[in-house]
């Protein structure tokens, strides 16, 4: 081995285990049509005025949504990954970070007079997941839908509206996390 | 002509393991045999040359009943990396 020939291999390594991370958007489209379906099925009972408890879509299909998380996390445990890159590690902490943030602002302002402005903080979460994750993984439709979720989240602060506030997060996830999660799911099956 | 590069690094698959480990966190031993393409026989003979000479650790466990083998570069072996790679700049310049 010359010198040419170990600077060859070294590029040659470094290059094929730094672009190693597999992403195939499945729980960025997973919860947004779930998010969105709640959302636009939440409106439309609200707007027609079908029946009284109008967050039914929600409670049904939230906890059925962290049932099979909880469920493909698990199988995916088991053929995890077998080599631990920088921007995998990140991701974690990014998405701890971002589910712990969720579930404090889905528990303590889901009522009352802080409900007013539960939706555009959502936004404003979602918007901070997508902006990052967006970033490690070197995806622009996410920081695109990063963006968008801010700038829905400003109208929603502005417009204390629950309809307008609907609409608006249906538009956030189908912008932040369907679009998105379909096209990384595009870019994994491109790979290969 | 090659005598100040490091003998440890200075050989193919040794130079390999360890350029992978510079740029993840870990990587397990069948994840660097297949990015190495080495057999299992040699891949194991070079990274216990390497971790000898402390240019990495080696963590032996269990997965689901399964052996897993993860290496991990140490402070020492990044340094021994770096002034490898600058050793070479300087014979191609």
């Amino acid at each position: 081995m010359n010198e040419k020939d170990a600077i060859l291999l070294i590029e040659e390594m470094i290059s094929k285990t730094k672009n190693d991370i597999k992403e195939n958007g499945f729980y960025y489209y997973f919860w947004g049509w779930l998010v969105f379906i709640s959302a636009v099925s939440n409106f439309l009972i609200l707007h027609f005025n079908w029946f009284e408890f109008h967050s039914l879509p929600w409670v049904v299909l939230m906890p059925l949504g962290g049932i099979a998380t909880a469920y493909f996390s698990k199988r995916e445990k088991k053929e995890e990954a077998l080599v631990k890159t920088y921007v995998s590690e990140s991701m974690k902490y990014a998405l701890k970070a971002y589910a712990v943030s969720l579930f404090i602002v889905c528990f303590t302002m889901s009522y009352g007079e802080q409900w007013k402005a539960f939706y555009p903080t959502i936004m404003m979460i979602y918007a901070i997941w997508l902006y990052v994750s967006g970033g490690l993984l070197n995806f622009k439709p996410l920081i695109w839908g990063a963006y968008s979720n801010w700038l829905l989240a400003a109208i929603g602060y502005m417009w204390p509206n629950t309809e307008l506030h609907l609409v608006l997060i249906a538009t956030g996830v189908l912008a932040g996390f369907i679009i998105p999660g379909h096209w990384l799911k595009y870019r994994e099956s491109k790979r290969v | 002509m090659f005598k100040d590069l490091d003998p440890i690094l200075h050989s193919q698959l040794r130079l390999a393991i360890m350029s992978i480990l510079m740029s993840v966190e870990s990587a397990e031993f069948t994840y660097i045999k297949a990015q190495t393409k080495a057999t299992a026989g040699n891949l194991s003979v070079q990274i216990d040359k390497l971790k000898k000479a402390e240019y990495i650790t080696v963590e032996k466990t269990f997965k689901d009943n399964y052996p897993l083998t993860i290496c991990k570069k140490t402070e020492k072996g990044k340094k021994a990396f770096v002034k490898y790679v600058e050793d070479l700049k300087s014979y191609i310049q």
